[in-house]
């Protein structure tokens, strides 16, 4: 009986040694892993164009249907993003996501990346999608070149529709 | 033709002579892949993609027989080259081979030097998800690329070929199909290429530029994201939308479309295949010109009439208001004191209830559209003498004359040009009459030109012409009024008619010989010809019924009539003179002009405007709904009727709601709700039953006019097939089209929207399921013809030197296509002369001219055309700013014409 | 084995030949005269099958049996004569119509003649205008002695013959790219069948032969069948008019009967005399840019046809290239695909982007010195793409220069590699990662 009764303070006495595998959360925050799929962040390239083309291929990826994209077209004199196009609207309904990183891989721009953060939590559904305003880093935050594909370098110009025959 | 035999892959196939390798490999089910190749357009093997291998039996040139081999087999000569099988036709005996490694690697490479100038900008492309280069890509392409990208060739984009398609050169492939399309189909050759080798390029040779009004097909069948539409560019991905069957209710031809819906928001229109109807195409019209869907100024909520102003209110509310009024004037006034008029783009659904409920409630004055000076009696001979079922005219060629007689197909039904032309184009006789040149001219096989108002004569010369030639008269003699038209014709001698119309008399007969000795004839009219007066289009009649074939399939008259449904108003019976199905009533009520003309008298005292916006056009019709004690509009739009109405009611456009559709050549067809009813708006049927239920529940009795006739339970349709059963149950002539029905006649297609085929690419016309329309069975056939030839002509009050025409344009003042990129190709207003008239009176285009008639006068800009005849005024009536009932005398005005001087 | 007598390039020495008067007086149009009086047009037909007369444009087809595939009883009929010239290496018909356009005039009238059109044009390549000024103020002596117009020389025969100059592409040489070009559209070729022989300008019969061919009928007519067949080889009788460029001493134009070896050509005091400065013979290329090269190792072969044939090259139009041991191949090949690139009309995808692509990995290599291993195969890929699957010839053409010098001196291509290894020179990712 006592052997027991010392056996088990024996271990509580152990423990009392030992560094704490919880951790005083949200005082303490504890770091994850460099692959951990939270809250999407929209990217942005180094020059502060919207990395996102509105190509909605995210969305066609998604597999719990979380993601809207209405693309629209670039004003040209002052684009948002490389190209033609851009999202108009990009929400993410963070109920719904699974977070399976499955638009990060369908991204052909690398815009959109789940980042670290996981405090989710709404009081009422509507808080739950996300809008662009609050996926998007801010403009001296972005990195790279936008790829030669959609900076059209070297253009021939173009004849109008209309020629004089 | 007879058939061929050959082998493809090791699988036998028998092909009619003259079919070429991909059409015969897609009979076997085997793929061959192409680009520039499309099985409406000419081959021209400029793509190389469908190259394969071929071979044809080995003839020994001393006998002229086939050399065999130790089993007794066909030796095979192998082509030294391979062949593109778009352009190769099949031989019997032919071996085909499409798999081999020479034939992929061939493949393989023009795909490679495809994608080599090719931007692969698929995220951003708006073909990307239904673009075969991406298909063919994954099907038969390299993996990887070795070119180097920096070594594309890079142009500025996009460029706008004109308002409604934008061209992407880098992603173009040079296939040429929009070309060929605009040569071969559209007759529009408004776009060409320029330069050479990689600076190959498209352009549009017109002013402005693509001035075509099928220029959206070319985006349909372009085989890359090289044309896009701009109605649907950078607006959503192809494959979130969700497609939805409609008709269109634009104009007559009834072109069935497809609705590409993303969360009920309309995102395009795209041409759903129905080879009798639209084939693959559609106009720009129908393409463009359903935005008012979602126009921002749709009503959603009844409103009512309170101190003056309109107030929105809740349904209940002004279907009270409305039962209560109605019973009240119905009550005081009688039954005859009502009057509805009721648009031409409504379903068959909306009409029949529509007239039957102001039947019920004891009025006849009931009629389509507006009136007003140029108003015509409700068209009888197009539907007496529609062509029967089985009608397809995508079928006809050789042995087929069509008689086109003042119409202008691609302004009043821009369809029926492209198939029109097809029948010329297949070898069939097309006689394209009229008194001013249309751009169907181009495509005929005999152009006639009658002089001003010789028309009469003409159609009087053909038929006296056909009455030498033909005897079978027996079903004329039956007809009121065949006596007088006989003896008429026996008065005058086929020579007058001939000078009179400007033809010889030699020319006369032919014609006639020509139209009742075809296997197949068709006469098409429009409103040019009916505008000279009933007499024309019953000696028109009197022509078809000559030929012994009315009421059989592809034989028959097609009336072009204003409105997507006018045939089907007429044959619900929305009309004063007769009942659903042609039958006459005992009591004749009044027509437009009679409303117009008892409400100013106080003789009608409330007007239902249902889908018809009189107000815009008419003096004489504000005027009698100022006076008219109570007026209900149901319209999309408040209009400017509404600013007279007491009630105004919501109602749900063709995209929102289900209904059936009767087309020119009488085929009913079923379109589908796309979307839910934007607001409370209802569609036109249940608004109707609603004001129905509302009637049975009024309290007051009928007073000395009797009580209401009306029940619950007779008017409690719960969906719009209900009304569809009682159409098929109680109109005469509408036997079996059921909904059910309807949905029967959905074919497999064989044409495959990308997505069920991204093999062959012919376009992202989309796969018929939801049905091709009945066409329905022949009222003349029972030999029960019920015409009667008054040989009315049009009148003129008085003899002034010009005779005005209206002129229907396809892009007019229609409230439907408000918001619709449109809107830049909509002229203002103007008056149209010939370039002798303008120079005899020093005119020039935009300078102001006065016209006066009998009637008034007005001024407006002239517009100098080369095509116009001298003597004749076209003016654009449809157009929002042109007033023409200000000068109107009749379907046809004389009047003078003046400069405008200002100092 | 010296020409006694010159056929295509006759009386070239005589002053004033291109003089009406000069010409006639000297036995010209006598041909057409004889031919109109006295033979029926099946007469001459027959009599230029005979005399084994080849198409010398190009291909080498027999012109009297091409002749002889119109159709029975259709009417009009076209006579088109190929003088766009625009083979690189080649340049004997401008001579013939710059010195002797009468002969070329009488040639066109008396084809006409036999194939019974009464219709003629003379398509001339654009940069001709002194040769069509030449050319059209021969036909207004000719229209004025009364050789054409209508009901000439009183036999019911009319004829009218136009010049037409276009507007320079290599690709109106092809015969219905030409056709297109005269009927006013844009210079491309069409599909085949139908032949021009059966449907050709604006849709009817129509025969299209080239200057040379055209200039040898008078002669044949005049001179008979045995005579003409007495020049040349069995298969290809006649002469031939060679064009010879490049590192010779004599670069000219040269008339030798078919079946003279190559290297009389070259070597010859007469004709080439011997390479410039001795250096030995690297390339040659017989018959203008699009065929295939050959080297010093077939010096001996007989200048014909079927020799050339067999030797893998062609004879084409006669344009003989001679290039030394100074030149690179790679660099040769990527000039003349340029030629092409630049020539090509758009129409077909290979030839349009094939061609594209050679110069500029061919630009990479031999301009820019960035040359990889990949690119070799690269090259002989894309080749192997483009031939035989293109819409004309031009593309097939196209793939000749870089074929031959890929498969002739592939150690030329190997040391661009090295050379380029050695600069360590840059690598271009295909795709731009981030």
């Amino acid at each position: 009986m006592i052997r027991e009764l010392v056996k088990g303070l024996g271990t509580t006495l152990r423990y009392m040694f030992k560094r704490p595998v919880t951790v005083q959360y949200p005082e303490v925050k504890r770091p994850v892993r460099e692959r951990f799929r939270g809250r999407h962040e929209l990217k942005r390239f180094a020059n502060g164009q919207e990395r996102c083309i509105g190509c909605a291929l995210c969305a066609a990826a998604c597999p719990a249907d979380a993601i809207l994209v209405i693309p629209a077209e670039n004003d040209p004199a002052n684009p948002r993003s490389p190209g033609e196009r851009y999202a108009a609207v990009y929400e993410i309904n963070m109920l719904r996501c699974i977070f399976c990183g499955y638009c990060e891989d369908a991204c052909p721009t690398n815009a959109i990346v789940l980042e670290h953060q996981y405090e989710l939590s709404f009081y009422d559904r509507r808080a739950a999608i996300y809008t662009k305003e609050m996926l998007l880093v801010p403009p001296d935050k972005g990195h790279g070149e936008p790829p030669p594909i959609l900076q059209q370098l070297n253009r021939q110009p173009s004849p109008p529709a209309k020629i004089d025959l | 033709m007879s058939d061929v035999t050959l082998t493809i892959d090791g699988v036998q196939v028998t092909v009619p002579a003259g079919t070429n390798i991909v059409d015969a490999a897609r009979q076997a089910g085997i793929a061959i892949p192409v680009f520039c190749y499309h099985p409406r357009l000419k081959p021209v093997g400029m793509c190389r993609m469908c190259l394969v291998q071929v071979g044809t039996p080995k003839v020994d040139p001393a006998t002229r027989q086939p050399v065999l081999d130790a089993n007794g087999q066909p030796v095979i000569a192998m082509m030294p080259k391979l062949q593109t099988a778009c352009t190769t036709p099949v031989s019997p005996g032919m071996v085909v081979k499409t798999t081999t490694e020479e034939v992929r690697f061939a493949q393989r490479g023009i795909l490679e030097f495809l994608l080599t100038s090719h931007p692969l900008d698929c995220p951003v492309c708006d073909k990307g998800g239904e673009c075969p280069l991406q298909n063919l890509t994954m099907g038969w392409g390299p993996a990887v690329s070795r070119f180097d990208y920096n070594d594309k060739v890079h142009f500025e984009k996009p460029v706008k070929l004109g308002d409604l398609i934008y061209l992407d050169r880098e992603r173009c492939i040079l296939c040429g199909r929009c070309v060929r399309f605009q040569d071969e189909i559209a007759d529009d050759p408004v776009l060409g290429f320029d330069n050479r080798g990689r600076n190959w390029m498209i352009i549009s040779k017109s002013d402005p530029p693509f001035n075509s009004k099928f220029s959206g097909n070319t985006t349909d069948i372009c085989p890359v994201g090289a044309l896009t539409s701009s109605d649907f560019r950078f607006k959503a991905r192809v494959w979130e939308l969700q497609s939805k069957p409609v008709v269109c209710t634009l104009c007559p031809v009834g072109c069935n479309l497809t609705l590409d819906m993303r969360h009920d928001r309309l995102m395009r229109v795209m041409p759903r295949e129905n080879a009798a109807v639209n084939d693959i195409w559609i106009c720009d019209k129908g393409r463009y010109g359903h935005r008012f869907i979602e126009a921002p100024d749709r009503l959603t909520t009844p409103l009512v009439r309170r101190n003056g102003k309109l107030v929105p209110v809740s349904w209940d509310e002004a279907l009270e208001v409305v039962a209560d009024q109605l019973t009240l004037i119905r009550a005081r006034h009688g039954g005859q004191a009502l009057a509805g008029l009721a648009g031409p783009q409504l379903s068959n659904e909306d009409l029949y209830l529509f007239q039957k409920l102001l039947r019920e409630l004891g009025s006849e004055n009931i009629d389509t559209g507006i009136g007003g000076p140029a108003a015509l009696p409700p068209d009888e001979i197009g539907g007496w003498l529609a062509p029967g079922p089985n009608t397809d005219l995508s079928k006809l060629g050789s042995g087929t004359v069509v008689l086109v007689i003042g119409a202008d197909p691609e302004e009043e039904a821009p369809l029926y040009m492209l198939r029109l032309r097809g029948i010329a184009q297949r070898g069939g006789k097309l006689v394209v009459a009229g008194l001013r040149p249309t751009k169907l001219e181009r495509s005929a096989t005999q152009v006639v030109r009658y002089r001003p108002e010789g028309e009469l004569a003409f159609v009087q010369g053909l038929l006296k012409a056909a009455l030498e030639h033909s005897s079978r008269t027996a079903t004329l003699e039956r007809l009121a009024g065949w006596k007088e038209l006989r003896a008429a014709l026996e008065r005058v001698s086929l020579n007058n008619l001939a000078t009179a119309c400007g033809l010889t008399v030699d020319g006369l007969n032919q014609l006639a010989k020509d139209f009742l000795t075809a296997s197949q004839s068709l006469i098409v009219y429009g409103w040019e010809a009916r505008s000279a007066g009933p007499a024309l289009t019953e000696a028109l009649a009197a022509l078809m019924l000559l030929s012994g074939r009315t009421g059989t399939a592809n034989n028959g008259i097609i009336a072009l009539l204003p409105g997507g449904n006018s045939r089907g108003a007429i044959e619900m019976g929305v009309r004063p003179d007769a009942g659903p199905g042609y039958t006459p009533r005992k009591q004749r009520g009044l027509d437009a002009n009679g409303i117009w003309d008892a409400a100013r008298e106080g003789k009608v005292r409330a007007i239902w405007l249902a889908g018809v916006d009189p107000a815009a056009k008419l003096p004489v019709a504000r005027a009698a709904l100022e006076a008219a004690e109570f007026v209900i509009v149901q319209d999309l739009f408040l209009t400017a009727s509404a600013e007279y109405a007491d009630v105004v009611l919501p109602t749900a456009s063709v995209a929102e709601r289900e209904g059936t559709y009767t087309n020119a050549e009488r085929r009913v067809q079923r379109s589908r709700q796309a979307c839910a009813p934007v607001g409370e708006s209802r569609p036109d049927w249940q608004i109707v039953a609603a004001v129905a239920q509302a009637l049975a529940m009024v309290p007051i009795g009928g007073g000395r006019n009797g009580p209401i006739p009306v029940t619950t339970e007779a008017w409690s349709y719960m969906v719009a097939a209900d009304v569809g059963n009682e159409i098929a149950a109680q109109v005469p002539g509408y036997a079996g089209i059921t909904y059910a029905a309807l949905a029967a006649t959905g074919t497999g297609g064989s044409w495959g929207r990308q997505f069920d085929d991204a093999i062959y690419y012919d376009g992202t016309s989309y796969t018929n399921t939801e049905g091709v329309g009945l066409v329905l069975p022949a009222l003349a056939s029972k030999g029960t013809v019920n015409l009667t030839f008054t040989g009315k002509v049009t009148r003129f009050a008085d003899e002034r030197p010009m005779l005005l025409l209206e002129q229907v344009l396809a892009y007019d003042g229609d409230r439907h296509l408000r918001g619709s990129k449109l809107q830049s190709l909509i002229p203002r207003g103007y008056a149209a002369i010939s370039a002798d008239d303008a120079a005899k009176l020093n005119i020039h285009s935009g300078d102001r001219v006065r016209l006066i008639s009998a009637a008034g006068e007005m001024v407006i800009p002239a517009r100098v055309l080369a095509d116009v005849p001298n003597g004749i005024i076209l003016l654009p009536a449809g157009l929002a700013d042109v007033m023409a009932a200000e000068i109107e005398t009749g379907p046809r005005t004389r009047v003078n014409l003046a400069k405008v001087v200002t100092e | 084995m010296g020409l006694t007598e010159h056929i295509v390039m006759r009386e070239l020495d005589i002053p004033d030949i291109s003089d009406f008067a000069v010409y006639r007086r000297h036995g010209g149009w006598e041909a057409y005269r004889y031919a109109l009086t006295e033979k029926t047009p099946a007469d001459i037909v027959q009599m230029v099958k005979d005399s084994g007369l080849r198409g010398r444009g190009g291909a080498g087809f027999p012109t009297g049996v091409k002749w002889g595939f119109l159709p029975k009883g259709v009417y009009p009929r076209y006579l088109l004569c190929n003088c766009d010239e625009s083979e690189p290496g080649t340049f004997n018909n401008h001579q013939i119509i710059d010195k002797n356009p009468h002969q070329l005039i009488e040639g066109v009238a008396l084809s006409a003649y036999a194939i019974e059109a009464n219709v003629a044009y003379i398509y001339m390549r654009g940069e001709f205008a002194a040769a069509a000024r030449t050319l059209e103020r021969a036909i207004a002596q000719a229209y004025e002695a009364g050789f054409l117009g209508k009901n000439i020389l009183g036999t019911g025969f009319d004829l009218d013959i136009y010049v037409h100059r276009g507007a320079g592409a290599y690709i109106c040489g092809e015969e219905t790219a030409l056709m297109e070009s005269l009927e006013g559209k844009i210079g491309q070729p069409r599909l085949k069948p139908p032949f021009p022989a059966v449907a050709g300008l604006y849709g009817k019969p129509t025969i299209i032969n080239n200057v040379e061919t055209l200039a040898n009928v008078p002669r044949i007519v005049e001179k008979g069948v045995a005579w003409y067949r007495s020049h040349g080889t069995e298969k290809s009788p006649g002469t031939k008019c060679f064009s010879l460029s490049g590192h010779v001493n004599r670069p000219g134009n040269y008339e030798l009967p078919f079946g003279v070896p190559l290297r009389e050509l070259i070597e010859s005091p007469e004709y080439g005399g011997g390479m410039k400065g001795g250096r030995p013979v690297k390339i040659i290329i017989p018959g203008g840019a699009s065929a295939p090269w050959l080297t010093a190792d077939h010096l001996d072969i007989p200048l014909d046809y079927e020799s050339l044939a067999a030797a893998g090259s062609m004879l084409g139009s006669g344009g003989v290239i001679v290039l030394n041991d100074t030149v690179s191949a790679p660099y040769v090949a990527y000039k003349m695909d340029e030629f092409f690139k630049h020539e090509s009309c758009g129409k077909c995808t290979p030839c349009r982007e094939g061609t594209h692509w050679l110069v500029r990995t061919l630009h990479r290599m031999v301009e820019e010195g960035h040359a990889t291993a990949a690119d070799i195969d690269t090259l002989h890929s894309i080749y192997r793409q483009m031939a035989g699957n293109c819409f004309c010839l031009l593309g097939e053409s196209a793939v000749m220069p870089i074929k031959s010098a890929l498969q002739l001196f592939p150690h030329e291509f190997e040391a661009l590699v090295k050379r380029s290894s050695s600069r360590n020179g840059h690598q271009i990712p295909l795709i731009v990662r981030h």
